[in-house]
């Protein structure tokens, strides 16, 4: 089923290359996806933190290198979360004008990239299924984008390529770390050996410092975001959608499913200064996209703000931090998607995403307002959605991280900004909406029409299930907390 | 079952020649590119006929033809990849033949040769593989060198290509007088032209070890000359981009290849002595540097990818510092199939637009075939995951941290990140927009100024099994890994 | 049966805002039935649970993490609690049946009707809240739905602003109740509101971080009740449909600061300095709030200060350490502020939207209804006796002479300004001659606004009487000088009307004028003052350090060098052959150089 879910988009997309009818393969294949993803969801065995529907075809026996996938509860989020907004990128992409096949299947092949780095356990594989989604998201931006989408392209491309690069450096010494008679890729392999610790002290935190670069920079962690905001405002909405909705994750994901687990020294040992670049992420950033002018470059600086929290869960190493943080990647995924495609309808409609030329638009699309409204206050941590459970519980896990009654220390203070970010970030959220929605209209837009009645759904489906995890976190918690319970037991 | 040695399939190989020549020369009336089916055909039975061959290591005591000639694994190995690379070339030269007729108006005199010098190259490189002794490597190389003067300056009514056939003539003539006299002083020093016995004499006390390492420099020179290291790089983008493409394709692979197998014994001999490795590790970090930034403005494809194989012998050379035989040799199997799978693509694109990757424009919409070969090509290149390339380059990495070479790696990151921009300028072209097309490839021009260009089905073939190839060895690696177990 | 009353006061309007949005948007009649409906039954729910001590053990897990925090959503039932839903709801559903006939015809009526439930869900979800993480939840969404409804008329510039302004402001205080929260959790190592009781006692050897602690949760309450110094949002909030306003920003949801503060009042009592502080801030609400009203001529933004100032008072309540106190003016307070937004919403209605008193006048020949329960509305916020402002606000003012005489003080200033602006509204709007032709063709509402009207009328009349009040909530114990204070009130609202009526009586244009009141201190221009120079300076800055030099500077530049570097390194390539020979040799002597020599 794991193998269906990996595979379903990447045959879909090669099918469409041979002249397959691109929309709606690729409408059927991201629907299949979501239901097998549902169906792991439902046959999923709570509780046992080991890794299931696991399969295995071995490469190379002398290298311990074999192609196995399977899930764990972690990975089983990511995955439901891709292929989610998978459909609703494929859905929101409606027609295109010109090479319509090749879109969708980058489209594609971004999501089967995405979906192989989530579900493989080895960690060869993990590497490389994300590098599937590199090409042909610089394909998207270069041919389909618009604004300085040359720039932008070659920006996140090379970016992401040395990043990827660097990651690949790290993940090298951390299979090399390991005594030879253990050395595998595979992640279960290299868990076993960091629990008989095997890593040395000193390897963990060389290997913590490369992974925290080399993800960093595909996370767009400060200061490696440089190419995150340019990118998403000049990539067509559906690409924005998926990257910044899930490819983005899969360095969070990898923090999260290599540091913690295998490199607790590493962790420990440069947790200031990830702790200050990820206030970077919050404050700093935060304050750059409060002065922006134009909807797409702000929704694409918010993303990068956003990434901060996540941090901050992943900072503080607790297992309150990390679920949340978990939970929050989803979260954030799905509204950052529901966002980037709202203002892709805007744009396709009104041609610009200037605020001064926007506003009052709710008076002419209610429901694309509506829409947008929900994403706004997903994204501002509002109760009800995903975001506000995933923030509090990283926010009470960083607060607890060397708490002593008599004064503040690193983490305190960094919750205590943190919190303030979430003021930050209402400020530019609610100027945005409204910027775009509120306020009187331009005579210009009086013409405009609304959502078509067919994209109701996926934002249907996005609203739903961020509504439904704001909801019941605890259904996700309890799929999340199980696979970190045995290593961080230490700190609760 | 039928027992073959070694040295069989060079005979095979330079009867195989003799045998085109003497039809070229007798056979007027034929159409001449029977001929190249003919090499084809017949290399192709060697190759064969080499997985039959015994591997087995050479001797220290041996003597006579054993003292100066090795059949172990990894000499057979080279063969075969010597002989798969001029198979290849050979295909190439077929597509390639109308411009050769037309550097002969009226006649097809010179196909004959245009056809049997490669196989004649392609012994010179399998003996070059299995020499072990000084003067059996300068003879092979000089069997090499000279078919190549003959065909980079094959189609000598082009100015151009004349201009690098001189210069590949003068330079290579220099490096090989380096190489002899590198020899001598080795001789004389040591008393010996056969490696293990020099590495046994240098491990003696009493031996001069400064003078011999004076000569390891000099044949160092003429090996650098071959496999483009920095600063001996200067001949490769003006003779790459002078020379008959096919003959570029060989230049790249076939003699880089064995230039870095006969690098690597030489340095087995002489890695006792300490300079040697900090010699090249500055080489390296030369060559990558050079290599990689020196490409990124370039805009002529075939110069481009004179640049990007000065840029894969850096990366091979990080290889060679770490003394890994298996990286090296995977990376040059890599290298083989996604080098040749460009310059074929090249070839084919070049007859009907150019060579400038302007050219390239809109080839995704005019040839969707060659564009996606193309792809696979560049992408290898750049070393993205799933293709051979990658593969190649993980090897190498690997050794690199396993040796903790920190500032090669370094210097790695920044190259590998020029890399992917260079070879992705080339997808750009074939699938962006062309700048004149107004937005969007579907209106280009471009698009419609060639329909579509015709790929013979041979190439087409070769292309496939190419593109095949660097996929699956991307993904299943293990054939060649057990091919380079135990070097 | 017991274990589901409880659990459907809360879900009842949920589910009235979840089936509206989802499926009832287009018909806006159904919409505001299913909304009305849905208020009354969690109002006959709360009665239910009223009348007999309904307590719901059932309970939602919301979050648990392997034991390191466990979040769990459960109803708190005490007297407090019960009070307060049968409060809110009891409001409640006046307001949504005042609605029906103020949105009559508004395009955006169902989404009104949607967001009208969607509050009552979350205002009674802060009610019923057993522990902190519950209560903010709700607290949040109180906030939100105050958003929406605020910028109900969203085309309009004044709306979006103040809804925004709204939100940010609230979401402010929350900044400090959040880190309140943590400290309070991360001291007692719970959040349930029962389990901290117990163990604040055992933080008494950190004074200091017990003081903090307690102020940061009093920020909430400072944020959500509109104190100084984040007042500024409520008056702008007016912006909202009236109904809005007497709902939300007059009778509960800034009543939420304060019976939050009651709520966690075991945190507040246990640091005195938090308590003086508390205090104070009400205090300095209550004044400054009334002196502003004196100066105002929308009818709404009046009303809006005197909530202030009321706030103000339940806030000094609660600083004087009596929950009692505090909680019955805000249970008298909902009354009467309800009633006189409502009245006042009838009048705007039936002057088509005119809400500037001096285009009104006259009025009491027009509308008599809604003039006598304007009249008893404000009657009972000036606390003159019999009304039931007279005996809560006389109860705060008893405590302060007793606890803080400086207090006591303010306080009797503010009531007498309370009477002055009150009387100053009562005499423009009402008597004289109609000032405006829309105050002269105005016609009485219809029943459907008039009879909520009345009903709040009565309440406001009664309210007050310890026979009635005492049904609902501990009243506080009267004290032996409880003749001497309620005298000097008594005095004071005199004095206050007196000069109220003797200013204004037969004016045309307010003889009166001072800019510092009009200018409501210059409070908010201060503010757009500080953020331009702190907020939106930094901002400027970050942008421009972002844009220029990280990514221009730092990326581009690295990137254009390399480039560079390239285009020299080509150089080399000069085509002739004598050079290359040249370079060659060099590259020789350079490497036996670096090998042999080094």
């Amino acid at each position: 089923m794991v193998l269906f879910v990996i595979f379903c988009p990447i045959v879909a997309a090669i099918l469409i290359l041979v002249g397959a009818p691109a929309r709606k393969t690729a409408l059927v294949a991201s629907a299949l996806m979501f239901a097998a993803a549902l169906f792991l969801l439902g046959s999923f065995g709570y509780g046992q933190r080991d890794f299931q529907h696991v399969i295995s075809f071995t490469i190379s026996p002398d290298w311990q290198l074999s192609f196995t996938t399977g899930v764990d509860g972690l990975s089983l989020i990511m995955v439901l979360l891709a292929t989610i907004v998978t459909l609703a990128a494929v859905w929101f992409a409606g027609a295109i004008e010109k090479y319509e096949n090749a879109f969708y299947a980058c489209l594609l092949f971004i999501s089967g990239g995405a979906i192989g780095a989530f579900a493989s356990i080895d960690l060869f594989f993990f590497y490389a299924f994300h590098e599937l989604a590199l090409v042909p998201t610089f394909l998207l931006i270069g041919i389909w984008g618009t604004g300085n989408r040359v720039a932008a392209a070659w920006k996140i491309t090379i970016y992401l390529a040395i990043g990827s690069f660097i990651l690949l450096l790290g993940l090298i010494l951390l299979y090399q770390s390991v005594p030879p008679g253990s050395r595998s890729f595979d992640i279960r392999a290299l868990q076993a050996a960091a629990s008989m610790e095997l890593i040395s002290a000193d390897a963990q935190r060389h290997i913590y410092l490369l992974l925290l670069i080399g993800f960093g920079i595909l996370v767009s962690l400060f200061p490696f975001h440089s190419w995150a905001p340019e990118a998403y405002a000049s990539a067509p909405a559906s690409a924005a959608m998926l990257h910044a909705g899930v490819l983005k994750k899969f360095g969070l994901y990898g923090l999260l499913r290599l540091a913690i687990p295998l490199l607790p020294e590493g962790a420990r040992h440069w947790s200031n200064l990830l702790v200050i670049l990820l206030l970077g992420n919050i404050i700093y950033i935060g304050l750059v996209t409060i002065a922006q002018k134009r909807l797409d470059w702000l929704l694409g600086y918010s993303s990068v703000m956003h990434m901060g929290y996540i941090f901050l869960g992943i900072a503080s190493a607790g297992i309150l931090g990390v679920t949340g943080a978990a939970v929050l990647m989803f979260a954030h995924g799905l509204s950052i998607a529901l966002l980037f495609g709202m203002a892709g309808e805007v744009r396709q409609r009104t041609g610009t995403l200037v605020f001064d030329e926007l506003g009052g638009l709710a008076r002419v699309m209610p429901f694309a307002g509506l829409a947008f409204g929900f994403g706004v206050f997903a994204a501002i941590g509002l109760p009800g959605f995903a975001n506000f459970a995933g923030e509090i519980i990283i926010f009470f896990g960083a607060f607890k991280h060397g708490w002593t009654m008599d004064s503040f220390h690193t983490f305190q203070i960094a919750t205590v900004l943190a919190l303030w970010g979430v003021v930050i970030s209402t400020v530019y959220m609610l100027r945005a909406y409204r910027k775009t929605f509120m306020g009187t209209m331009r005579d210009q837009w009086k013409g405009l029409f609304d959502l078509r009645p067919a994209l109701r759904v996926p934002v249907t489906l996005l609203v739903g299930a961020l509504v439904c995890c704001g909801f019941f976190p605890q259904a996700f918690v309890r799929l999340v907390a199980p696979a970190f319970g045995t290593y961080l037991s230490a700190q609760r | 079952m039928m027992r073959i040695t070694a040295p069989e399939l060079e005979i095979a190989v330079l009867v195989l020649g003799m045998v085109i020549l003497m039809a070229e020369a007798f056979m007027t009336k034929i159409d001449k590119r029977i001929l190249a089916f003919a090499a084809i055909a017949g290399l192709a039975m060697v190759f064969l006929a080499s997985f039959f061959v015994a591997p087995f290591p050479s001797q220290n005591q041996a003597t006579g033809f054993w003292s100066f000639y090795s059949a172990d694994r990894l000499s057979i190995f080279f063969k075969q990849f010597a002989l798969v690379t001029t198979i290849f070339v050979l295909i190439m030269m077929i597509d390639y033949a109308p411009v050769v007729r037309s550097s002969f108006p009226g006649s097809q005199d010179g196909l004959g040769e245009f056809f049997a010098l490669p196989v004649f190259t392609c012994a010179g490189l399998m003996y070059l593989v299995s020499a072990i002794d000084f003067v059996f490597i300068f003879v092979s190389l000089e069997l090499v060198t000279i078919s190549f003067y003959v065909l980079v300056s094959f189609t000598r009514r082009n100015p151009v290509t004349l201009e690098a056939g001189a210069k590949y003539l003068i330079l290579s003539a220099l490096s090989t007088a380096f190489i002899v006299y590198g020899i001598a002083w080795i001789f004389g020093v040591t008393g010996q032209t056969n490696l293990q016995r020099i590495a046994e004499a240098l491990g003696n006390p009493i031996t001069d070890r400064s003078a011999a390492l004076l000569g390891m420099v000099f044949v160092l020179v003429a090996l650098g000359f071959k496999i483009a290291a920095v600063p001996f790089q200067i001949w490769v983008p003006d003779v790459y981009q002078g020379a008959p493409t096919p003959v570029t394709a060989y230049l790249s692979v076939g003699s880089k290849a064995a230039g870095f197998v006969v690098l690597l014994r030489v340095l087995q001999t002489f890695a006792t002595l300490p300079q040697v490795q900090r010699l090249i590790v500055l080489i390296a970090l030369l060559t990558l540097i050079y290599g990689n930034l020196a490409a990124l403005p370039q805009t002529n494809l075939k110069r481009l990818l004179a640049y990007s194989s000065i840029a894969h012998a850096g990366y091979l050379l990080i290889g060679v510092v770490c003394f890994d035989e298996q990286a090296v040799s995977f990376y040059l199997v890599a290298y083989l199939l996604m080098t040749l799978l460009s310059f074929a693509v090249l070839t084919i694109v070049a007859q009907q637009t150019g060579e400038e990757i302007s050219d390239f424009d809109g080839l995704g919409k005019r040839s969707p075939f060659l564009a996606f070969a193309m792809l696979i090509g560049m992408l290898s290149l750049a070393g993205l995951p799933f293709t051979a390339g990658f593969l190649g380059k993980f090897f190498i990495f690997y050794a690199a941290i396993s040796q903790r070479q920190i500032t090669l790696i370094a210097v790695g990151v920044i190259a590998v990140g020029c890399g992917f921009y260079y070879y992705l300028k080339v997808v750009r072209a074939m699938y962006w927009p062309a700048p004149t097309a107004s937005y969007g490839i579907g209106s280009g021009q471009s698009g419609d100024r060639i329909d579509t260009i015709p790929v013979s089905g041979l190439s087409r073939l070769a292309l496939s099994a190419l593109i095949v190839a660097t996929i699956w060895l991307g993904i299943y690696p293990q054939p060649i890994l057990d091919a380079l177990k135990n070097l | 049966m017991n274990a589901i009353v409880p659990w459907l006061i809360l879900l009842a309007p949920l589910g009235g805002a979840g089936v509206i949005t989802l499926f009832t948007l287009r018909w806006k009649t159904l919409s505001s039935a299913i909304s009305v409906a849905a208020v009354l039954v969690s109002f006959v729910c709360s009665c239910l649970v009223f009348a007999h001590a309904a307590s719901s053990a059932a309970q939602i897990t919301w979050i648990d993490v392997a034991d390191a925090l466990r979040v769990r959503i459960a109803l708190t039932l005490d007297p407090l609690s019960r009070t307060m839903v049968l409060l809110v709801s009891g409001v409640g559903a006046l307001i949504h049946i005042f609605s029906l006939g103020y949105m009559r015809d508004d395009q955006g009526k169902s989404r009104y009707f949607a967001a009208l439930s969607l509050f009552m869900f979350a205002m009674l979800g802060i009610v019923l809240a057993s522990n902190f993480v519950m209560l903010f939840i709700f607290w949040e969404l109180v906030g939100f739905t105050s958003y929406v409804l605020i910028g109900h008329w969203f085309y309009r510039e004044a709306a979006a602003d103040a809804a925004n302004k709204a939100f940010i402001t609230t979401r402010i205080g929350d900044f400090g109740f959040m880190i309140g929260i943590l400290m309070v959790w991360m001291a007692t190592g719970s959040i349930v509101f029962i389990e901290i009781a117990p163990r604040i006692s055992s933080l008494t050897s950190y004074p200091t971080f017990l003081t903090i602690a307690a102020l940061l949760v009093f920020c909430g309450a400072v944020g959500k009740s509109a104190q100084f110094p984040l007042h500024v949002w409520l008056p702008d909030a007016m912006e909202g449909p009236t109904p809005i306003s007497a709902l939300i920003h007059a009778a509960t949801m800034v009543a939420a600061g304060v019976y939050m503060l009651v709520r966690v009042a075991f945190i507040i009592q246990a640091s005195q300095t938090t308590l003086l502080i508390v205090a104070w801030i009400g205090t300095i609400t209550a004044a400054m709030a009334a002196l502003i009203a004196t100066q105002q001529d929308d009818i709404k933004r009046i009303l809006a200060y005197s909530t202030l100032s009321q706030l103000g008072y339940m806030i000094m309540g609660v600083g004087l350490a009596s929950s009692e106190a505090a909680m019955f003016h805000l249970f008298t307070h909902a009354f009467f502020k309800a009633l006189l937004f409502l009245a006042a919403g009838s009048v705007i209605a039936m002057l088509h939207h005119e809400q500037n008193i001096w285009k009104m006048g006259g009025l009491s020949k027009k509308l008599p209804i809604t003039f006598v329960t304007f009249a008893v509305g404000a009657l009972a916020l000036i606390g003159c006796p019999p009304f039931s402002g007279f005996f809560s606000k006389d109860a705060i003012l008893a405590l302060a002479y007793e606890r803080n005489m400086p207090i006591f003080a303010v306080a009797l200033f503010t009531a007498f300004l309370t009477a002055f602006y009150v009387i100053r509204m009562l005499v423009i709007a009402f008597f004289g001659n109609p000032r405006s032709d829309s105050a002269r063709e105005s016609r009485e509402s219809p029943p459907v606004m008039t009879l909520p009207v009345m009903v709040l009328a009565v309440l406001a009349t009664v309210g007050g009487f310890g026979f009635f009040a005492r049904r609902f909530l501990a009243l506080p114990v009267e004290k032996h000088i409880a003749t001497f204070v309620p005298a000097l009130a008594v005095i004071a609202l005199i004095a206050g009307s007196g000069l109220a009526v003797v200013i204004y009586r037969h004016r045309e244009t307010d003889p009166v004028d001072l800019k510092l009141l009009r200018h409501k201190f210059y409070v908010d221009e201060f503010y757009g003052w500080l953020t331009h120079w702190t907020q939106e300076l930094l901002a400027r800055v970050a942008a421009f350090v972002d844009r220029w030099i990280i990514d221009a500077g730092a990326v581009g530049g690295s990137s254009r060098g390399t480039w560079g570097i390239g285009a020299l390194l080509r150089l080399v390539q000069v085509g002739n052959l004598q050079a290359y020979v040249f370079l060659f040799g060099l590259g020789v002597v350079a490497v036996i150089y670096f090998a042999v020599f080094r």
